[in-house]
């Protein structure tokens, strides 16, 4: 299918010498699973990127009660989706560095997971995407495909640059990420910053 | 994508200009292609602190606010960025029109954080010697059509000034990129529909944007797109996308066709770009 459009492709733009084209449209839609995915990071590469210098990663995840969730909602007036927060500090030999915090954030169409990179102080430092999926709303809210998504080991092996496609077309928000940033200062604000 | 084994691939994406911004760069030595994308982002990130409409305290928005009682000194940039802008609004006969910020306020696309609503057109914005900008009567202007494809630009200035083997930058869908031969380029025209195959292919013509507006049925904001001149909403039935040399002309240009469709060859022509629209 893909040659014959390009043969008919090729024969539209020799007959009509302008500037100003119609596509027919050839659509690919998706099958059920997700149609879209990018890869950027690994946990580990969004660690270094973040802290170059740093030599030693100490992971300390925070289990938030129900309590601390609303104290956070409260605050940021953003929904606290889960109950664990993976955190990092980041150390340059007994030097503390930062923190990283990974977090995840589901929108309509899209699953992305990132980290946000304090300083020392509680200031940002770096946000960077992990893994960005377009997907169908309704698979979104499935359990079983967050699991399959989130679940990623901790120094999973990903191929860079591997079937990534470069996707012109309608602006995706990033509101989401927003809030989650939104949210991840109230965290630092109430729970992670050392009292 | 890369021609050579040997060269290392980066690519980044980090929340910019409201959108996902992703950057990708390759180079034989790993840390100069990381410092060069990193270098990238600080330029997006420059440009969205000199043109966000969102962010009260950006240099546009000091402009809206103070730009009709005295000339405003600006930065290069959004000097830049207003000149081109102004020259589209003569050539498109006023259809491209950045001030058409008041009415994005009042459907709701934009934030409202002015005491004015805006008076006056793109003829009221005078760009005056030493970088300085005043408005004749009091404007809201926003760059929305036409800032990320400029950011786009600069940042890839910056890969290229680092010597990178090849780049690519590609802001919420605006992107342009350099040595790749054939990139693969879909473009969405809908959630979870692509056009995926060769799109127009000229090897001067690296710069691609798209103007889409389906997302506008689902309630979504932020992708309004008015007519400067009737200063109302345009079709979301059409999907245009631009081919261009830069991307910000790409960007701005995608506006234009999305009102003109069929009346917009000339304008295409006098900055050699392509157009190709599908119906949604």
């Amino acid at each position: 299918m893909d040659l014959l459009y390009r043969c008919y492709y090729t024969t539209f733009i020799t007959m009509f010498d302008k500037s100003l084209y119609w596509l027919t449209p050839i659509v690919v839609i998706a099958s059920a699973t997700a149609c879209f995915s990018v890869q950027y990071l690994t946990l580990e590469q969004a660690q270094r990127a973040c802290f170059p210098t740093a030599t030693q990663w100490i992971a300390t995840p925070v289990e938030l009660t129900r309590d601390q969730m609303a104290l956070i909602e409260k605050d940021s007036g953003i929904p606290v989706r889960f109950h664990e927060q993976k955190v990092w500090a980041a150390y340059h030999g007994s030097a503390f560095l930062g923190w990283v915090i990974l977090d995840s954030v589901l929108g309509k169409h899209e699953a992305i997971q990132w980290v946000l990179a304090l300083e020392k102080e509680g200031s940002i430092r770096q946000i960077e995407i992990l893994e960005y999926k377009e997907t169908f709303g309704s698979e979104i809210r499935q359990k079983k495909w967050q699991s399959q998504f989130f679940g990623k080991k901790h120094g999973a092996k990903l191929k860079l640059n591997q079937d990534i496609q470069n996707i012109s077309g309608a602006t995706l928000s990033s509101r989401h990420v927003t809030q989650g940033v939104k949210r991840l200062l109230s965290f630092y604000e109430l729970i992670l910053k050392p009292h | 994508m890369s021609s050579y084994s040997n060269l290392i691939n980066v690519s980044r994406c980090r929340p910019l200009l409201g959108t996902f911004v992703e950057i990708k760069g390759s180079h034989a030595d790993e840390t100069r292609a990381c410092e060069a994308v990193q270098a990238a982002f600080d330029a997006v990130s420059r440009v969205e602190r000199e043109m966000s409409f969102h962010a009260p305290d950006s240099e546009l928005s000091l402009l809206n606010a103070y730009g009709h009682l005295a000339p405003i000194h600006v930065s290069h940039n959004l000097y830049s960025v207003l000149k081109f802008s102004q020259n589209l609004f003569k050539v498109s006969g006023g259809v491209f029109d950045v001030s058409i910020g008041s009415e994005l306020v009042d459907y709701g696309e934009l934030p409202q954080h002015l005491p004015h609503r805006g008076t006056g057109t793109g003829q009221d914005i005078t760009l005056l010697e030493g970088g300085r900008v005043h408005y004749h009567v009091p404007l809201v202007v926003d760059l929305g059509g036409i800032a990320k494809g400029f950011a786009v630009d600069q940042a890839i200035e910056v890969l290229e000034g680092f010597g990178l083997n090849s780049g690519l930058v590609n802001a919420g869908g605006d992107l342009r990129y350099f040595g790749y031969k054939d990139p693969d380029i879909w473009v969405r025209l809908a959630p979870h529909q692509y056009h995926q195959g060769p799109l127009p292919y000229d090897p001067k013509k690296k710069a691609l944007a798209t103007s889409n507006l389906s997302q506008k049925r689902e309630g979504l904001a932020g992708c309004l797109h008015l007519d400067g001149l009737s200063r109302k909403p345009v079709s979301d039935t059409l999907s245009v996308s631009v081919l261009s040399e830069t991307c910000m002309v790409a960007d701005a240009l995608t506006k234009i066709v999305t009102v003109l469709q069929d009346g917009s060859h000339s304008i295409l022509k006098q900055f050699n770009a392509i157009a190709f629209m599908t119906r949604l």
